[in-house]
C-alpha cells in the first residue's frame, strides 16, 4: 500500500477527526489500538451500528472499488488494485489517473484468484458487513476469506456522508488536518452560501433524474437532493419509495407532470447525448438548463464545493420555463 | 424482384372453410378487432388519454400540450410499430412455416431474431453504430445469414427437409446466438444500459421517425410474400408433386428468405425480439381461412397486429411502469402453444 506516512497516532487523528466533525448518525469510528506501534486495531464503523472490523495490524495493502478510491484519494489513500463499476466515468472518477493502478475485475465482477494473490490487508468498497453491495453471497463468501471487507460509510446528508468517510481515511492513516482538507472544508462551507444566496434570488424548480430509454429515474430523497432542498432550493419530482431502491420512477408519459426549470442528470458532461421524444420535449431539456449531480462518487469536502459552485452560478443563469 | 408463380392455380381442398366471399367477409370482424386493438393503444398508457382528446389532439397536434406530446411522441410512435412489426412478424411466421412445411417454425422458434438481435449488438458494441438507420442493415444480414444456416442445417443429411431437424437446428442456433449476445451485452454495460428494454422486445424505444425508416423494407417483404402465396400452395402439396407441377422449390426458398430477412429482420430492429407471434397469428388464420397461403398471408397481417396491440396494452397496465411486450407475448405464447399442441390443433403447414 502507498500511503500518508503515519506520523501522527491514529488514535489521536481519529480522536482530533471526531472533535471537529460534528456528529454522525450509528457509531463512531475508532482505532482501539495504537496502530503506530503495530498492533492489532478495530474499526467502529462510523454508520453501521454494531459492525466493528478487527484487523491483527494496521491495514496497508488495500483494495478498492473505484467509488472508495474517488473518496479516499483526496486524503492520500492509495489501493494496490480497484475493481468496480465506473473506473473510466469522469464525473466519478475526476482527473485521478487509474492507469498504473492494477484492476482485477470490471463492473460487476471481481477475479477472485488476483485478489487471493495479492493478500489484502482489507477490501474497501460500497456495501454492508456481509460484503460489496453488487456481488453474489457467494462471491462475497469468498471475498470475505481473502481478506475484511470495510464497507464505505452511507449517510441520510451529504455532510454525515464525508465525516464518516473521513473516519475511514483517519483509520487508514490520512490526516484530516491536512491543508488540503482544511481548504476544501471552506470552501464547501463559502459554495453552501453562495448556492442558498443563488437559491434565494431565483424562484427555480430542480428535478434530480437519471433518464433511460424504459423510464426517467428521479432523486427525492437522495442525500444530495436533501441538501439543496436545506440550502432554500425546491426540488421536485414523485416522492422516494418507502422501501428498497430509493429511485423515484417516472414513466415518460408523466415527465410532464414534475415542471422543473433546472434538470440535474447524473453523469452529466457537455458529451452527454440521451435523446428521447418525451425528453427532449420537457422545458428545461428544450431550454438547455441541464446540469449534473452524481448518486456515487467522491464523498468529500471538495467535489461539493466545486459542484455547489456550478450550481449556484447555473441558478443565477437560468430563467423560469416550468 | 421477380415474382415467383405457379404453372397452374393449385387450390388445395377447402373442405369446411369459408370460400372466397366469406374469407372476405370474415376479415371484416378482423379489421375491426385490429382497429379496437390500435385504439387501445394509442389510448391506453401511464397517462390515460380519453377518446376526445385523442381525436382532437390527433386532428390538431399541440407541441406544447403535454396530451398532445404524450399521442404524438408516445403513442403514435408505438402504435405504428405494432402495425408493422405486427405485420411483419405474422408473416415471417406463415412463410417460414409455409417453406419449411413445419408447423412450429417461427422467426423466434428458428432463431432468425436471435441471428438480428446478435447483429444487432455486435453492431453497436464493436463498430460504433448509433442509430436504427445504420443498425437496421446489421438487423437484415444478421436475419439472412441465420436464415441460410437453419435451412442449411435442416436441409443436410440423409433427411432433407425434415421439419423436426429443421426445428432441433434452429432452436439448437438460437441458443447459442442468444448466448453471445448475452454475453457481448453483459460485458458491455454501456450497450446494456441503452439496449436493456429492446432486448427484451418493446415497442417503447422508437420514435416514429426510426419506425417509418423501416417500413419501406417489411412493405417490400410483405410484397413478396404475398406474390409467392401460389407457388407456396403448389409447395405445400409436397417437394415432387411441385416440381412435376413446373415449379422451382429451391428458388422459391431463397425469395421467402429474403423476404422473412426483410420481415424479422426490419421488425426485431424496431422493436427488438419478440416471440410467438410469428407462430401464432398464421396458426389462427389457418384455423379460420383454411390450408391456403393467401388468406394465411392476408389474415395474418390483421391477427398479428391485433394480438401484438393487445399485449403491448396489457404490459402497459398489468404493473406500475410497464412490461415489454416481448415478455408478454412469452408468457401468453408459450402457454398458447402447448395447449395447441395437446390439442392437436397445430395443423400441418
Amino acid at each position: 500500500m502507498k500511503r500518508l506516512p503515519l506520523a501522527l497516532p491514529l488514535t489521536l487523528a481519529a480522536g482530533a477527526l471526531l472533535l471537529c466533525a460534528g456528529t454522525t448518525e450509528g457509531a463512531d469510528s475508532t482505532a482501539s489500538a495504537d496502530p503506530a506501534k503495530g498492533g492489532a486495531v478495530t474499526l467502529t464503523h462510523p454508520t453501521l451500528e454494531g459492525v466493528e472490523i478487527s484487523f491483527e495490524q494496521q491495514p496497508e495493502t488495500l483494495v478498492m472499488d473505484c467509488y472508495a478510491y474517488s473518496t479516499l484519494h483526496e486524503y492520500g489513500i492509495e489501493p494496490d488494485a480497484l475493481f468496480g463499476f465506473d473506473c473510466e466515468n469522469p464525473f466519478v472518477m475526476g482527473d485521478i489517473d487509474i492507469s498504473g493502478i492494477e484492476r482485477i475485475g470490471v463492473d460487476g465482477e471481481i477475479d477472485v484468484e488476483k485478489l487471493a494473490e495479492l493478500r489484502p490487508d482489507a477490501v474497501i468498497g460500497q456495501g454492508d458487513a456481509d460484503g460489496w453491495a453488487w456481488f453474489d453471497e457467494d462471491v462475497n463468501t469468498q471475498l470475505t476469506r481473502v481478506a475484511d471487507f470495510i464497507p464505505l460509510p452511507s449517510a441520510e446528508t451529504v455532510d454525515e456522508g464525508i465525516t464518516a468517510n473521513r473516519e475511514i481515511a483517519a483509520f487508514l492513516g490520512a490526516d484530516p488536518e491536512a491543508e488540503n482538507i482544511t481548504q476544501a472544508d471552506e470552501d464547501y462551507a463559502d459554495a453552501k452560501e453562495a448556492f442558498s444566496v443563488a437559491a434565494g434570488e431565483n424562484d427555480l424548480d430542480v428535478m434530480f433524474t437519471s433518464p433511460t430509454k424504459e423510464m426517467l429515474y428521479t432523486g427525492v430523497g437522495f442525500p444530495q437532493a436533501n441538501l439543496l432542498e436545506e440550502l432554500g432550493a425546491t426540488v421536485v419530482g414523485p416522492p422516494a419509495p418507502e422501501t428498497g431502491n430509493r429511485w423515484g420512477q417516472v414513466a415518460w408519459e408523466e415527465a410532464s407532470t414534475f415542471p422543473a426549470d433546472i434538470i440535474l442528470v447524473e453523469g452529466y458532461s457537455d458529451e452527454y447525448d440521451f435523446s428521447a421524444e418525451l425528453w427532449d420535449s420537457l422545458p428545461a431539456v428544450a431550454a438547455d438548463q441541464l446540469g449534473n449531480w452524481g448518486s456515487k462518487g467522491a464523498m468529500t469536502s471538495r467535489t461539493y464545493a466545486d459542484w455547489l459552485d456550478a450550481l449556484a452560478e447555473q441558478m443565477s443563469t437560468s430563467e423560469k420555463v416550468s | 424482384m421477380t415474382a415467383i408463380t405457379a404453372p397452374a392455380r393449385a387450390d388445395p381442398p377447402a373442405t369446411g372453410v369459408p370460400r372466397v366471399p366469406g374469407r372476405l367477409i370474415g376479415m371484416l370482424p378482423l379489421v375491426a378487432f385490429c382497429l379496437v386493438a390500435l385504439t387501445l393503444s394509442m389510448m391506453v398508457g401511464s397517462r390515460a388519454v380519453a377518446p376526445g382528446e385523442l381525436l382532437q389532439f390527433l386532428l390538431h397536434p399541440d407541441p406544447d400540450e403535454p396530451v398532445s406530446q404524450v399521442v404524438w411522441q408516445s403513442r403514435v410512435p408505438r402504435t405504428v410499430l405494432i402495425l408493422l412489426a405486427g405485420a411483419a412478424l405474422g408473416v415471417a411466421g406463415g412463410l417460414m412455416q409455409a417453406v419449411t412445411r413445419n408447423p412450429l417454425a417461427d422467426p423466434g422458434i428458428l432463431g432468425v431474431t436471435a441471428g438480428a438481435s446478435l447483429a444487432v449488438v455486435v453492431g453497436l458494441a464493436f463498430f460504433g453504430v448509433t442509430d436504427i438507420s445504420s443498425y437496421m442493415w446489421w438487423s437484415f444480414a444478421g436475419a439472412l445469414i441465420t436464415s441460410v444456416l437453419v435451412f442449411a442445417i435442416g436441409n443436410s443429411g440423409a433427411v432433407r427437409s425434415s421439419p423436426v431437424r429443421m426445428t432441433l437446428s434452429g432452436v439448437a442456433l438460437g441458443a447459442v446466438l442468444s448466448g453471445f449476445s448475452s454475453a457481448v451485452l453483459l460485458s458491455n454495460s454501456d450497450i446494456l444500459a441503452r439496449m436493456r428494454g429492446w432486448s427484451a422486445g418493446t415497442t417503447a424505444s422508437q420514435p416514429l421517425e426510426a419506425t417509418l425508416a423501416i417500413a419501406p423494407f417489411i412493405a417490400a417483404g410483405l410484397l413478396i410474400a404475398l406474390c409467392s402465396t401460389r407457388s407456396l400452395d403448389v409447395l405445400s402439396l409436397g417437394e415432387a408433386s411441385a416440381v412435376a407441377m413446373g415449379a422451382h422449390p429451391q428458388r422459391l426458398r431463397l425469395v421467402a428468405l429474403l423476404a422473412i430477412a426483410l420481415l424479422a429482420g426490419g421488425a426485431t430492429a424496431t422493436a427488438g425480439p419478440i416471440g410467438f407471434i410469428g407462430l401464432m397469428a398464421p396458426h389462427l388464420a389457418r384455423m379460420i381461412v383454411g390450408p391456403h397461403q393467401g388468406w394465411i398471408m392476408t389474415y395474418s397481417i390483421l391477427l398479428a397486429p391485433t394480438v401484438l396491440g393487445l399485449a403491448d396494452v396489457l404490459g402497459r397496465v398489468i404493473v406500475a411502469g410497464e412490461v415489454p411486450v416481448g415478455v408478454v407475448t412469452a408468457f401468453i405464447g408459450a402457454p398458447v402453444l402447448i395447449y395447441m399442441v395437446r390439442r392437436s390443433r397445430v395443423t400441418e403447414a
